[in-house]
This record gives structure tokens, sequence and C-alpha cells, in this order.
């Protein structure tokens, strides 16, 4: 890991530099680690796949010594065997019906498989979710079976409906809103990534597991009801 | 004794929106830092009428509002100059000024600047979200009243204290400062060719239309940027100059996204951020490259220079 300046007011902490399983469990476990130390004058932290970024007030901390510090956390992690905790699993409903799967035709075009093939194989993955970001909300999942790994549209859609299921590369996304946005769409889900009416307004944080259950269009408006009736209900799609 | 105070939009301006400094935190969550693109300027504007500079005011773009007072008030405007009148009758910026019941505060195109700031005094009865009045870009269900429209009123309890307040010269200058942006190299700096990062600094460049509380784009296109080759996503902040796949340099700003996946070239240092609100579209922009050491120092004089409304 190495630690890089990124402005005068924030750091990058700097993993190796993949998209890989471990890679990922060794920013969440240091992540918390950080955490735990409740550095003062540190202001917010935004993990990704294989990086840390860490804001802080410059009047408090100069680059250097944050750095210093941090380091040290770090010399004692690295010695420490890295213990995989259970976490957090969600399973989210998912329609493939052709009015939510916009881009059916030309995904399966792409990747020469059959469109069972794809929801088969998309719902028999566990996923985690990477890193939060591009929208407030927006999981990006990973990592897809290679079968399904294609490339983003070459045009971007000018509007993704909120909800929609992505795939782009080795990843999965869900939108939390309406959005420009280049991901091939598979489906959509009823339960919403970012809903201001639930006490917990975001359903995924970094490091959750995540696995998606195909269900029938009229199923979706049920669920979609029920969440719109009692928004904390998404509590029953954790596992 | 307080009184509540209605001021009334008669017209909206170009992009008029109620912002405050923002909400920390949320950064992990994919929640923008929002607030004040100048945020110097709207502290500035708070203390000249005697708020915290936690109390929202209004941020106008380009082409400010007109809007009647519906009660007695103080006020004072910072940042851009919208040649403000009250009563057709021309206005000073950056002091403490009274306005009688009944009086119009009217703006115009700005010539000078992207973003003036208009304090009221008093506590704004406006609704929060995660802790800020700012509107969470693309979400319009979410504080639906932050972004002002014709015939919106805004609610000020009024506390009724005299105050007499200016800024001087030396503070306006360091504030208003030269237009240069001084960066930091970025995490991806030394992906880079150093004649092109050279000429980078040297070059005037022009601030492309598209530009806005999200980003603010360059109009310039890097040749060559596809050898740079991919780049995993990690986090940006505002300040950020990262360069699209298309070779064009973005500079993220206040409503920007938290992750990109765009090679970082370049930082912009803390005590230059506020002037990101002020670059106009169209207008010129020019870079220096500091190092780290200097960012500090030039933190430590803005601070210094601000010292009276901390």
């Amino acid at each position: 890991m190495k630690i890089k300046p990124f402005g005068d007011k924030a750091i990058l902490l700097q993993f190796e530099d993949r998209i890989h399983p471990d890679i990922h469990s060794l920013v969440i476990h240091f992540l918390q680690v950080l955490k735990n130390k409740n550095i003062a004058g540190v202001q917010y932290y935004v993990p990704a796949f294989a990086s840390i970024t860490i804001g802080f007030d410059p009047q408090l901390w100069h680059f250097d010594d944050l750095a210093e510090r941090i380091s040290r956390f770090w010399s004692k992690i690295y010695s420490t065997p890295n213990v995989e905790k259970e976490g957090a699993m969600l399973r989210i409903p998912v329609c493939f019906d052709d009015q939510y799967a916009l881009d059916r035709a030309e995904l399966c075009a792409e990747i020469d498989m059959g469109w069972s093939d794809v929801i088969d194989l998309f719902t028999s993955t566990t996923y985690t979710v990477y890193m939060i970001g591009f929208l407030p909300g927006f999981p990006y999942l990973g990592l897809l079976p290679p079968k399904l790994a294609c490339a983003r549209k070459g045009v971007p859609r000018k509007k993704v409906p909120a909800q929609s299921v992505g795939l782009a590369g080795r990843q999965a996304g869900i939108y939390p809103s309406n959005s420009p946005g280049g991901w091939q769409i598979i489906g959509s889900t009823p339960v919403k990534p970012f809903d201001p009416m639930r006490s917990e307004y975001f359903l995924f944080e970094s490091g959750v597991k995540v696995t998606f259950q195909q269900i029938s269009t009229s199923s979706y408006k049920d669920i979609t009801r029920q969440l719109e009736d009692s928004p904390d209900g998404v509590e029953a799609f954790y596992v | 004794m307080s009184k509540l105070l209605q001021i009334r939009i008669l017209k909206s301006g170009l992009h008029t929106s109620i912002q405050d400094l923002g909400r920390s935190g949320w950064q992990c969550m994919g929640v923008p830092l929002s607030g004040a693109m100048d945020g110097i300027s709207h502290q500035l504007a708070n203390w000249l009428v005697g708020n915290n500079s936690a109390v929202p005011t209004l941020e106008m773009t380009l082409v400010g509002p007109s809007i009647e007072f519906q009660g007695d008030a103080v006020f004072a405007i910072t940042g851009a100059n919208m040649n403000p009148t009250v009563d057709g009758e021309k206005i000073q910026m950056w002091k403490s000024i009274e306005i009688n019941k009944g009086g119009t505060l009217e703006f115009s195109r700005t010539t000078a600047g992207a973003r003036a700031y208009l304090a009221i005094q008093g506590g704004w009865q406006v609704e929060e979200w995660l802790g800020s009045v700012s509107r969470l870009p693309g979400r319009q269900d979410i504080l639906p009243d932050n972004v002002i429209q014709v015939g919106f009123v805004i609610e000020i309890e009024v506390q009724g204290r005299a105050i007499q307040r200016s800024i001087s010269e030396t503070v306006k200058r360091a504030v208003l400062g030269p237009r240069t942006i001084r960066i930091l190299p970025g995490p991806e700096y030394d992906f880079f060719d150093a004649v092109w990062i050279k000429e980078f600094g040297a070059q005037n460049h022009t601030i492309d239309k598209d530009s806005n509380r999200m980003g603010i784009r360059i109009e310039q296109h890097l040749a060559g940027i596809e050898q740079l080759g991919p780049m995993i996503s990690s986090g940006v902040t505002p300040g950020t100059l990262q360069i699209t796949r298309d070779g064009q340099p973005i500079l993220l700003s206040v409503d920007g996204p938290t992750t990109g996946g765009y090679h970082r070239l370049a930082q912009v240092i803390h005590a230059d951020l506020h002037h990101l609100g002020q670059l106009k579209p169209g207008g010129e922009i020019h870079f220096e490259w500091v190092d780290l050491q200097a960012a500090y120092i030039a933190g430590g004089h803005l601070r210094q220079e601000l010292q009276f409304i901390s």
C-alpha cells in the first residue's frame, strides 16, 4: 500500500492496483481500523476498489504528519492476519422482463449467450459492493463471471430509469436515480438503492455481499406497492 | 424581539439557489459536499450582516434575481458584481445595507465573476437534508424549494440588530485575487508527458460553456490520452482536475461526483478552491503548478486575512 498526497487536504491510500476480492477486503478492513481510531481532523473516507481517499482539515494536519500516522497503523495491520468477517448479505429482487431489460438484444449478441443463460449465471453469483460512487447510493458490484463481462454502450443512454440494473466490464450496478449512463441494462429492481423516505437512506455500503433473485412483473409491482406503503420494509431483503 | 421577514422572488435570475457550507461525511455514499461554490464570499456575506457562517445565503449565477422585501431588513452582497440596485438606486457590495419594507433589490448581468452571494440578517426558515440546505444534484424531489423560481417566498426570522460592517480592500483583493488557480500534482500526474504538463501550466485556457456546479470544463483536447491505459475508479474531490477519455480537462466542483474513472492530473490547493465559483463560461483560466509547502503557506495566508470572520 502506498500513501500519496491528493492535494493539500486529502490523502490517497493506493493499494495494489487491481480489482480483486482480496485487495478489496484489505481496503475494507483497513478502513474499519482507521474509522475506529477516530482521528481528529479527518473529515471523510471514500473507499474504492483498491484505494481509500481520506479528506482532512488542513488547519489541523499537514500531509506528511497524517501520512506518518497512517503508515504506523498500516504496519500493525500488515503483520496481523486479515480475518474475513461475516458481513451483511442482501438478496435483491430483479425483474428481467422486456420492459426493463433495455439492452437484452445488444448484450446477448455481444457476449454470445442466450437470455435465460444470462439470467441464470447472473443470479447464481454472489457479489461484493466494491464502491459507492457516480451517483448517491450507486453500488459498484463485482465481480461478474467472465462470461458476462461486456463493454459499456458505445453511445451512453441519455436517461437510464432509476432502479435499472446494468452491467459494464466485470461489474454490475444499480441506478438510484434517473441519470445518463452507459451500462448495459438487463433489468430493474423494485428496491431503491437510495430512498429519502426510509430511516436508512442508503441500502448498500462498501463490503456488503449481494445476490440477485429473479421476479415476475406482477411481483415487481407488488413489492413496489409494499415499499411505497412502508419504505422501511426493505429490511426484508437482508438475508 | 424577533419577527418574521418575508422576501418574495419577482425574477428568478439564471440559476439562483439557497446554499450553505454543504454536507460532509457522506462522500462514502456518493453524496457530494455541495454548498456555496465560492464558500469564502458566502462566509463574508454572512459576517457582514452578523450571521453565523452556517446560515444560508442566496447564490446567484451570471444573471441575478429581483427580490421584494416585505419587511425591514439588513443584507449584504459579495462575490460577482451583478450591479445591484434598491428601487433603482445603485448600492454598494461588500457592505451591510439596510432596506425598508416594500423595497426591491434587483440584480442584472455580472460584469466581474460568476456568482454573487446575498446574505440577509436572521435565521432562514429553510428545509435541510443531511445537515445542509443545498440541493442534491439530480434529485429535485429532495429540497424542491431550494432552487429559486418566480413567486417563491423565503421566510427569515429577523432579530433587528443594527450592524454596520464592510470588507476592506486588502481582504477583497485576497479573496478575489488574480485568477490564477494554483494546482498540485494529482495521483496520476506521473502518467502524463512532462512537456505537456509544463505547457498546461504555461498556457491560458478557455472555460467551456458546459460548466456548472458539478464541474468546470476546459476547452482543450489532449491528444494521445488513450495511451494512458485504463484506470480503476477511485475517489475524487472538489478541485480534482481529471482528463476525460477524449482528452478534455474537467475541474470537479462542489456538486461533482465522489468517485471517478479518469486520470487525476492535478488538485487545486485549498486556498484557491473558492475561485472555482467565480469562473465564467467563456472566460479565461490560468493554472500554476506549486508544491505542497507552497499550498500550506497559501492556506495560512488566506486564513490570516480572514481571521476576523472566524
